[in-house]
């Protein structure tokens, strides 16, 4: 397999934010809208070939930053390039490389392919109508062949079986292994797989998996994949070697090689999303909830300080205030938001805080000794 | 609550792998069929189902979907929706040995009462169980209401449900549906659901569209609910890995038919299916080695054309003669574990898995 190359990256962010106002428009002029900051001040670099994996639970900001990643989104601040060139400079027509360029060559398959096909056009049709827009110069000979390839490759075999049929007659795991043909006839540098597998059954998950690796190998695209599932997320990074980046209210809470976020993350949120993962096999982590609470912060309030705070078992004062910035860990691209990544921290000598010290959203009750014991 | 301590690995063998000849049957399931009348013919998504679900156990029920797991779960209310035919027997034993009850007998006056009051059923799409229009509040009040209960004492209880769910009742209680986030949404339904005590509560996919904290979180509340309210568990779900953490035992469901079933540690341990060890191997485990992890081969059957013989033989790296002419009936591993497959005995041979190792406490998997 082709080695991933991180250093040359096809898409970079560059402190980006993205910020919702209520009225659902751009972030209005008059100050009393509720502002959701959906991605605060992230950067990532996702080089040729590689697979970077976004986690974190709904509503932490992974399908903006996927959006804002591939010229979909428009970020608030900050910056999203495309081997070098400003995305939405691009857009607004002073580039050196044209938008619809970059618009080919960052594509999406998203959780439901169902939505992303036409009812009414034969799976021929909707495989054939990119290439044609993209490739004009191809013969309808040379399309089709890129097509049937293509379709037996994912093992939609006979490929005419399939190309004469309706959305509604292939299974939730044939329709996606159409939308990931659809999306790699236009041979992209990044897909953004946005909880792409998440509605399949867990029995085809990893059929799944290997396919978008597969397809990789031939075509030599990166991918931003993002889940809810750490196993999921392990898997596919670890067939690849690419990292895991752990996403909590907005930030990049952690991220690193599979071995670092797996076998030995450093933020208690990442710690906690492996506790959740239930797994067949293996010693089971018998211990406490490693979280507070159960429920997630109101995104319109985020709380001070550190964002994990009202929820962390670890949290001390000095969380309440400080936001801890990245820290790094060792000498690999491994970074935490915590400052118990960094052993000479003041955190270490902040008292303890305890339930009654954190401002907890009403509702979101306490999950103490009694539930986990 | 030991739970988790009492399935983890190596564990010793405790009450949940006991034989189940003593147990207090609660649902009695026999020659249980749902069939569909469709323009290419008839369809059967049930077929001839055997299960007994014993008292204040929980009960896992695995398969893909479309594998007829949740009209399985519906037959046990007689809820099937219409135009499926439900035939068989599904009987209802009440506690303190009340006249046991045949559910698919039932008028809709009684299935109503029945319903709520004996056996009730969550499903995943929390979002449309609630009317949109009517304060949470009002869904508790009326349902009691409905059922000709005391409504302060029933509220009361619902403030208790809903404390030990991790809600804050008053907050809850005064929201619309849309006011609560998905999590909160689908605990403030388990409390409603209890709200008339039933004896059994029957779940179709309740955490499929919960993140991972809040579904483990559930999880560990619906044990304490169980414990505390004297619960029967019917816990249904295409994500396994997530059952091991909840049920006592398993059914396995492929292709409308019951295969396997067994105390969670003999399915994960001495899985004797092929079509379980595929899905078990199949399955994403941080614990496994990702070149261990395998897709399962071959796709699912038509539910319409039925197939001759056993229906997971054109998948089965076993299948023989015997598999493609007639369909297996159940064979006993061992006691409390059933299988329908002729080649039980060489299944994990055929399709070894990281469990294998690892089970020591009286399994078959000895060559």
């Amino acid at each position: 397999m082709s080695k991933p190359d991180p250093t040359t990256p096809v898409v970079s962010l560059e402190d980006v934010t993205v910020e919702f106002s209520d009225s659902g428009g751009p972030l209005g002029l008059f100050g009393d809208e509720e502002v959701v900051t959906a991605v605060d001040d992230v950067s990532l670099d996702i080089g040729e070939r590689e697979i970077v994996t976004l986690i974190g639970e709904s509503g932490c900001g992974k399908s903006t930053l996927g959006k804002t990643a591939i010229g979909a989104q428009r970020p608030t601040g900050g910056s999203v390039k495309y081997r070098g060139q400003d995305v939405w400079e691009a857009k607004d027509g002073n580039g050196d490389v044209p938008f619809e360029e970059i618009r080919r060559s960052l594509q999406i398959i998203h959780q439901d392919p169902g939505s992303a096909l036409n009812p009414n056009q034969r799976v021929m049709t909707s495989l054939m109508l990119p290439i044609k827009r993209w490739n004009p110069d191809l013969s309808r000979e040379q399309r089709e062949e890129r097509v049937y390839t293509l379709l037996e490759r994912v093992g939609m075999s006979p490929a005419e079986d399939y190309l004469n049929r309706y959305p509604h007659q292939l299974s939730g795991g044939e329709k996606q292994r159409v939308v990931l043909v659809r999306a790699m006839l236009l041979n992209p540098d990044l897909i953004l797989a946005d909880e792409a597998i998440s509605a399949l059954d867990v029995s085809l998950r990893v059929e799944m998996m290997d396919l978008m690796l597969e397809l990789q190998d031939v075509f030599d695209t990166s991918y931003l994949f993002i889940s809810h599932d750490l196993s999921n997320a392990r898997y596919i990074a670890e067939k690849a070697g690419g990292r895991i980046a752990v996403m909590y209210l907005g930030q990049i809470v952690e991220i690193g090689t599979v071995d670092e976020i797996i076998d030995d993350p450093t933020h208690p949120y990442t710690k906690a999303l492996k506790w959740a993962t239930p797994n067949l096999f293996g010693e089971e982590p018998d211990t406490e909830f490693p979280i507070r609470t159960i429920d997630v912060p109101d995104p319109t309030n985020l709380p001070d300080g550190c964002r994990f705070h009202t929820r962390c078992p670890e949290a001390r004062e000095v969380c309440t205030r400080e936001d801890p910035p990245p820290f790094e860990i060792g000498v690999e691209e491994h970074r935490a938001r915590c400052f118990r990544a960094d052993p000479d921290h003041e955190y270490w000598d902040s008292p303890e805080i305890t339930d009654d010290d954190t401002e907890a959203g009403p509702g979101a009750g306490a999950v103490g000794s009694e539930a986990g014991d | 609550m030991s739970g988790d301590a009492r399935r983890s690995v190596g564990a010793a063998p405790d009450a949940a792998d006991a034989p189940n000849d003593r147990r207090d049957t609660v649902f009695e399931v026999r020659g249980l069929d749902v069939a569909f009348e469709m323009s290419r013919g008839r369809s059967r998504v049930v077929r001839d189902a055997d299960i007994d679900i014993y008292r204040e156990e929980t009960l896992g029920i695995v398969g893909e979907s479309g594998s007829g797991k949740s009209m399985l779960a519906s037959s046990l209310l007689n809820a099937v929706v219409e135009p499926g035919v439900t035939t068989g027997d599904v009987t209802y034993y009440p506690p303190d040995g009340g006249d046991p009850v045949s559910v698919l007998d039932l008028s809709e006056s009684e299935l109503n009462r029945f319903r709520w009051e004996e056996v009730a059923m969550v499903f995943q799409g929390a979002m449309s169980s609630f009317n949109p229009v009517t304060k949470v509040r009002t869904h508790f009040r009326e349902t009691l209401q409905d059922h000709e209960r005391n409504i302060p004492a029933g509220m009361d209880r619902a403030r208790d449900l809903l404390e030990s769910l991790y809600l804050d009742p008053d907050r809850v209680l005064d929201s619309y549906p849309h006011e609560l986030s998905g999590g909160m949404k689908q605990r403030a339904l388990i409390a409603l659901s209890l709200i008339l005590e039933p004896e059994v509560l029957v779940m179709d996919e309740p955490t499929a569209a919960l993140d991972l904290l809040m579904q483990r979180s559930i999880v560990s509340l619906l044990r304490e609910l169980q414990a505390e309210y004297d619960l029967t568990l019917v816990f249904i779900t295409h994500d396994l890995p997530l059952l091991t953490k909840l049920a006592d035992r398993i059914t396995v469901m492929y292709a409308f038919n019951m295969i396997e079933t067994g105390s969670t540690d003999e399915i994960l341990y001495n899985a004797s299916h092929p079509y379980t060890r595929a899905l078990l191997a199949a399955t994403p485990d941080l614990n496994v080695a990702v070149d261990e992890m395998h897709a399962i081969e071959g796709s699912k059957p038509d539910p319409v054309e039925s197939i001759r013989g056993c229906s997971y033989h054109p998948r089965c790296p076993l299948a023989d003669d015997d598999c493609r002419s007639e369909e297996p009936s159940m064979f006993t591993v061992e006691s409390g574990h059933e299988v329908a497959c002729y080649h039980y005995e060489q299944a994990a041979e055929a399709i070894p898995l990281r469990g294998d190792a690892n089970s020591g406490r009286g399994g078959g998997t000895d060559e």
